[in-house]
């Protein structure tokens, strides 16, 4: 979990600083789109981990209540 | 199927918004403003001077028949345009400024394409001189005409600065509506917790303020982002910012208060009587203190309750109502999950304890 956090947010900030390299078509607006896709990719991220979370956690109760059985 | 009316109610809501809001273009707008050959944007009184301009998603039969500078007293017609070969468009103006005018004044730059008026704030200054003042009542008619400004173009608008990442309207913003929408529903189950004692209540109010932290967070970090872009910092100075992260603080503490206690109904009991003291603080500190605070780079800010027009143009707001509910319905989505494993959880503990 905390591996997947870490490259997440080294890879954030490099994808931010390429982004945002070029001035000149900063200015133009063009390069801004860019910061959509980012804001759009973190919270799928964020979300799908969460839901990765507690799979894994409805996976430990079932395997629990084999066990019992 | 009936039951679930509201999560395909969400998911169809989103995919609209996620598709429209990445595929619709921006309307042709000014990007920037300043004066040809030279790196200064004040302009002297009764001099001529000629203002270069630089246009955004401009099609083939783009023309530019009207430039102006105006502000809330003046107004200046430019007196001869023409375009240069790299697309940029060059103004000729001669302010003339009386003395009425005690200082430098900031003006905002319009053109006129066909019906339609652009607009780039705080593009220029003129500094005062000795020539005739331009009396207010001449320009009224032209200004109703601007302050219309007739939605002709279909597109998001296009604002300096922000430009194409506007859409992280869509993307960003229902982030702290889905996060405020899950804790009031949160201090709404705590309430009943405490009234009835019943453990259910209180297991939807926490996963409720688990996954409201979730969207606090993802709302951090794309702001966060958001803000790199545009304004090149990780966390501007913006009172809206540093509430929210006192805010999110507060809500940290919650979490820790309840692992610390091991007996559930005492847990709910604590977790629910501090969420309900934590709520209106959090509530205080992200929409009230920004609001005192003045100026931010969020709206809504300082003055205005509602969404001011100049917010939110009409194809804005096309998609972001359905964007606030699309994303509140999933969160609430999400939510139910993380309630209904807890439930499960609870009931097997429950058992196991007989």
């Amino acid at each position: 979990m905390k591996r997947i956090f870490l490259t997440l947010i080294i890879a954030l900030s490099l994808a931010c600083d390429l982004s945002a390299a070029s001035a000149a078509e900063l200015i133009r607006g063009n390069a801004k789109f860019n910061a959509v896709v980012i804001v759009l990719g973190i919270i799928f991220i964020g979300i799908i981990l969460f839901l990765v979370r507690l799979d894994k956690k409805v996976s430990r109760l079932e395997k629990k209540e084999d066990m019992k059985s | 199927m009936r039951q679930n009316w509201w999560k395909w109610l969400g998911a169809i809501l989103l995919a609209y918004v996620i598709i429209g809001g990445l595929i619709l273009p921006l309307k042709t707008g000014i990007t920037g403003v300043r004066l040809a050959n030279s790196s200064s944007f004040e302009m002297e009184s009764g001099v001529e001077t000629k203002v270069e301009a630089d246009f955004y998603n401009f099609g083939d039969h783009f023309e530019v028949n009207k430039v102006l500078l105006k502000n809330d007293s003046f107004l200046f017609n430019a007196h001869q345009i023409s375009w240069n070969p790299d697309g940029t468009l060059t103004a000729t103006f001669l302010p003339k400024m009386g003395t009425r005018n005690e200082s430098t004044v900031l003006y905002t730059l319009y053109c006129q394409s066909k019906n339609k008026w652009m607009a780039f704030p705080m593009a220029l200054s003129i500094r005062k001189g000795v020539a005739d003042t331009i009396p207010v009542a001449a320009d009224t008619l032209m200004k109703t005409a601007i302050d219309a400004n007739p939605d002709l173009l279909k597109g998001f608008p296009d604002r300096p600065i922000l430009n194409e990442s506007i859409r992280n309207l869509l993307y960003h913003v229902p982030m702290w509506f889905s996060m405020i929408f899950l804790l009031s529903l949160a201090a709404w189950y705590a309430v009943k917790y405490l009234r009835t004692g019943n453990i259910d209540h209180d297991l939807r109010s926490d996963s409720l303020i688990r996954i409201g932290i979730l969207a606090g967070i993802l709302g951090c970090i794309t702001g966060m982002v958001w803000a790199r872009i545009t304004w090149n910092t990780w966390w501007p100075r913006d009172p809206k910012l540093n509430g929210v992260a006192i805010g999110m603080l507060m809500y940290f503490a919650y979490l820790l208060l309840r692992a610390g206690i091991r007996d559930d109904h005492q847990k709910a009991r604590v977790g629910a009587v501090y969420n309900l003291f934590v709520f209106p603080i959090f509530i205080a500190l992200i929409i009230i203190m920004p609001k005192l605070a003045g100026d931010s780079l969020h709206p809504g800010a300082g003055g205005t309750v509602t969404f001011k027009q100049y917010d939110l143009d009409n194809t804005l707001r096309k998609f972001f109502y359905p964007a606030v509910i699309g994303w509140i319905l999933l969160y609430t989505w999400v939510a139910s999950l993380l309630y209904r494993y807890r439930k499960i959880e609870y009931k097997i503990s429950e058992e196991n304890a007989e």
